[in-house]
């Protein structure tokens, strides 16, 4: 479309002071878009037009706060020139905080598409942009992925300026910047980099500056588009760069220095550097009593590794270590496998999959159909399998705790989930050895990452003492506060 | 040589603390301790139960004065250290820098490969008494050589934890079995020593000492222990990695020592019968769920071995980045397929050795493993500070003629 048009008017083009020139040219440029909404009037004895995009703009807004004043402004009687009544509109009309002046086609546009009413007026080369943007939004809701017990139940929404708004109401300190660029040469999606400019690192945030600028897609629609980018290692399955829906916990995360990019259309948050402890924080765990909060996050720990390594710890036992059972366990468990046709690494890996199968459609059908698949799925297919043979209870069971355990963290669901197939796979073809040779390369890569200097392990390797109260246990909030712990007072942290 | 560090050159995350060097010299030392050399097992078969009773009371003895003669040794490695931040080839010229390169290169593979025999006469005799020598090497090499490639760092972050993982299990296994221990079935170290006859004990501590491999590692990672610069007089660097070989000895003597009088407590006199006697106690202990402890035994020697080999490909990699190009320390394509092919060749090294390890027993492995050690604790430090202070002389006298 832009080719087509440099013959005769380019975006890069100043707005004509003629008014139709001008009109004519914006809808060549957009090719007579069917949302191009003109208003002409006569104000003070010029030829004005107001120009809006379709639900994108306020209709009750306009009508308020728009055509009173410069109807009352026509009605005084004074007749003025086109350049004193637009320096009237922009300069002593209070219409709206938002306000600038495009002066060539990209810049109206720009201004046109995000739901301004831009006023032009004949014989003038620039137009006023007052911001009333009414498009219709989804509302600030509870978290879809991070709920809570206790304390806000705000969640961020699709709509960028809301989102940076539920931190601002948050953290009231002049600290808190929110930067809005540009992202995106076909979509120029709005993406905000947040910071408290007294906690962050400079050299960090110049990066992620940098990153974001350097980004190659054209259109961004989700935060997930540009997340690799700001990652140091695109094809790791852990990754470093956190994801939250809860204001409260952005806020809380900028505070430990970290830096925030949120984009237009996404009710998600990305916060960066990710760190491998986090998984295992959730805002309950400060709500609670410190006590059962530690206890709970042990917990958590404990499903992390069992889910990961439950079901190939189970096939390589009975496969190699029949030893390690007690008598009356490997007793129930020999006589459950006689009864099934496969072995038991077969066994197990089908019932994955099964797993895995179902959870990918529970999450994409419709929810009316939720209870007959629940029925179908959980009752039918679970207990016609054992009951026809195909596969042994004792498999079932782990499979099913070990999927179960791994919800407990959902951040790292994707990660455990190929981690636990690769154990499966090992354990089941070489035993302990198999289990151990993948941990171990396992380990090597979890703990090669770092993002922005920071390890990915910090701090239990390289050890941090003053870490280790908000690592395993939760410490108590008189002793959480006694000294910020902060990115940069790390050890291993490269600036 | 001046004192500035040489290896300003590579990235400053590549660098690691003296607490990192530590854990890794202490994940070397553990390992030779619940894993024993097979030679000395080999010997055991050989000589009999009585004659071959590595675990005994004389033990104490042996890991005594082994200990004394390694601390002796490591003096002037330590020394040296302590005074300059480079790891003690980097003052030698380029030929004599590649002469001992290739003596501690050969001394590392062989490392490598003894772990590898290590590890498996350990699965055959416990866990996987039918294992095929082909689905260890491979595997074992394969995740060594993934870990190479994602640098000292990375290993150095899981030794951390690791050592804290050995010290917890061993106090987990000490309360487990603290009800079936019995003091009585413990006697006179020297006595025992004496019984065995000193030129057994002997061969013991000449074993312990000539295949101490924390000594070739220390030479290789001792450059890229980060430094500390004396906030007082800026430009003064205090090396730092002498501190980790001070920690590591005492923990690993005093984890020795206490394993065998858990060995010695609980098993008694049988303990000249079993070759594994961690295992053989773990297999007694019991969680719940779990009949015995001896499974995670098994997955610490299985992972300790991986690290140790991890370790000394990179200390190769290193070794060879100090004689040959720095190109070689990177994580550039040729510095991986220079560590591919020092795996490949331990590892069919290793393929060839298993189930022969008797091999590893003859007089001249002996003597050239005797004759590494010293080259590597006494023979390199010496001419090290010869070629040190004379680079430091001839730079000032070049600063004073130029003044």
């Amino acid at each position: 479309m832009k080719e087509n048009l440099k013959q005769k008017v380019n975006f890069k083009d100043n707005l004509s002071s003629d008014l139709k020139t001008t009109i004519l040219n914006l809808k060549e440029l957009m090719d007579d878009t069917n949302d191009f909404v003109t208003k002409y009037a006569k104000v003070a004895g010029c030829n004005i037009c107001i120009i809006t995009c379709e639900t994108m703009v306020n209709t009750a807004a306009t009508s308020t706060l728009i055509y009173p004043p410069l109807t009352a402004l026509d009605m005084s009687g004074v007749q003025l020139q086109p350049g004193e009544l637009m320096a009237k509109i922009n300069g002593e009309l209070l219409i709206a905080v938002e306000q600038n002046q495009p002066k060539t086609y990209e810049e109206l546009t720009l201004v046109f598409m995000s739901g301004f009413a831009i006023i032009l007026v004949d014989g003038v080369d620039y137009g006023v942009a007052i911001g009333l943007q009414g498009f219709a939004t989804r509302g600030v809701q509870r978290p879809l992925i991070h709920d809570n017990i206790r304390g806000a139940c705000e969640a961020f929404c699709e709509v960028l300026r809301f989102n940076v708004a539920l931190v601002r109401r948050r953290v009231r300190s002049p600290n808190f910047v929110s930067k809005i660029t540009k992202v995106g040469e076909y979509s120029r999606t709005d993406v905000a980099i947040c910071y408290f400019k007294d906690k962050v690192d400079k050299d960090m945030l110049r990066q992620v500056e940098e990153r974001l600028e350097k980004i190659p897609i054209k259109m961004i629609l989700e935060g997930g588009y540009i997340e690799p980018f700001l990652q140091d290692s695109g094809n790791s399955i852990f990754t470093q760069i956190g994801i939250t829906d809860r204001p409260d916990n952005l806020a809380a995360k900028l505070y430990d220095g970290r830096i925030a990019v949120m984009v237009e259309g996404s009710p998600f948050a990305m916060f960066l550097p990710l760190l491998f402890n986090e998984h295992f924080q959730t805002t309950d765990d400060y709500t609670e009593m410190s006590v059962y909060a530690s206890f709970i996050r042990l917990i958590k720990y404990f499903a992390f590794f069992l889910c990961m390594l439950l079901p190939g710890f189970f096939v390589a036992t009975t496969n190699f270590h029949p030893e390690l059972f007690p008598q009356h366990i490997l007793f129930n468990i020999l006589s459950a496998e006689q009864k099934t046709p496969f072995a038991v690494l077969s066994e197990a890996v089908i019932v994955i999959i099964i797993f895995e199968v179902m959870r990918e459609a529970g999450l994409r059908l419709p929810s009316v159909v939720g209870h007959a698949f629940s029925i179908v799925g959980g009752l039918v297919l679970g207990d016609i399998v054992i009951s026809v043979g195909l596969v042994s209870g004792p498999i079932v069971l782990i499979v099913a705790f070990s999927t179960i355990a791994s919800f407990v963290v959902p951040d790292l669901y994707p990660s455990i989930s190929v981690m636990r197939f690769a154990f499966l796979l090992a354990g089941g073809v070489l035993g302990l050895l198999g289990l151990s040779v993948v941990a171990a390369m396992a380990l090597f890569k979890i703990c090669s990452m770092s993002a922005y200097g920071v390890p990915y392990t910090a701090p239990l390797s390289p050890f941090t003492l003053k870490g280790m109260r908000d690592y395993f246990v939760r410490r108590g909030w008189h002793k959480l506060i006694k000294d910020d712990m902060t990115l940069d007072s790390m050890a291993g942290v490269v600036k | 040589m001046d004192n500035t560090n040489n290896m300003t050159s590579m990235k400053t995350d590549a660098k690691i603390s003296h607490w990192q060097l530590f854990a890794l010299l202490s994940i070397v030392a553990f390992f030779a301790v619940i894993v024993p050399l097979p030679d000395l097992l080999h010997a055991t078969a050989k000589f009999g139960v009585a004659q071959g009773n590595v675990f005994s009371m004389s033990r104490f003895v042996t890991l005594s004065v082994s200990t004394a003669i390694m601390s002796a040794i490591f003096l002037p490695l330590l020394l040296y250290s302590a005074k300059y931040p480079d790891n003690v080839l980097a003052p030698l010229p380029k030929w004599l820098k590649k002469v001992f390169a290739a003596v501690l290169i050969l001394r590392l593979l062989y490392g490598a490969v003894y772990t590898v025999l290590q590890i498996n006469s350990f699965l055959v005799q416990t866990i996987l008494t039918y294992l095929t020598p082909v689905f260890l090497v491979i595997p074992i090499f394969a995740a060594a050589l993934y870990g190479s490639y994602k640098g000292v760092q990375s290993t150095a972050r899981i030794a951390s934890p690791a050592v804290f993982v050995c010290v917890l299990t061993v106090i987990a296994l000490s309360l487990m079995m603290w009800s079936k221990m019995d003091v009585i079935q413990l006697y006179s170290p020297i006595g025992a020593a004496r019984t065995e006859g000193g030129h057994t004990v002997f061969g013991r501590i000449v074993a312990d000492v000539a295949g101490n491999d924390a000594l070739f590692v220390f030479i290789a990672l001792s450059g890229v222990v980060r430094t500390r610069v004396d906030k007082e007089k800026d430009s003064v660097i205090k090396p730092q990695s002498f501190k980790a070989v001070l920690y590591s000895f005492p923990l690993i003597l005093v984890l020795a020592l206490w394993l065998n009088v858990i060995y010695n407590a609980i098993l008694g006199r049988y303990v000249s019968a079993v070759l594994y006697p961690l295992y053989v106690v773990s297999t007694y202990s019991s969680f719940n769920l779990l009949e015995r402890m001896d499974g995670i035994i098994a997955t610490i020697v299985i992972i300790g071995g991986i690290l140790k080999i991890t370790l000394f490909l990179i200390c190769i990699r290193i070794l060879l980045g100090e004689t040959v190009s720095r190109e070689l320390e990177s994580r550039k394509p040729i510095a991986k397929i220079i560590t591919l092919i020092m795996a490949v060749i331990a590892a069919v090294w290793a393929y060839a050795l298993i189930g022969k390890e008797p091999l590893t027993t003859a007089p001249a492995v002996k003597y050239a493993l005797l004759a590494c050690v010293a080259i590597a604790a006494l023979l390199l430090p010496l001419i090290a500070v010869i070629f040190a202070r004379r680079t430091k002389k001839n730079a000032q006298k070049h600063c004073t003629d130029t003044a």
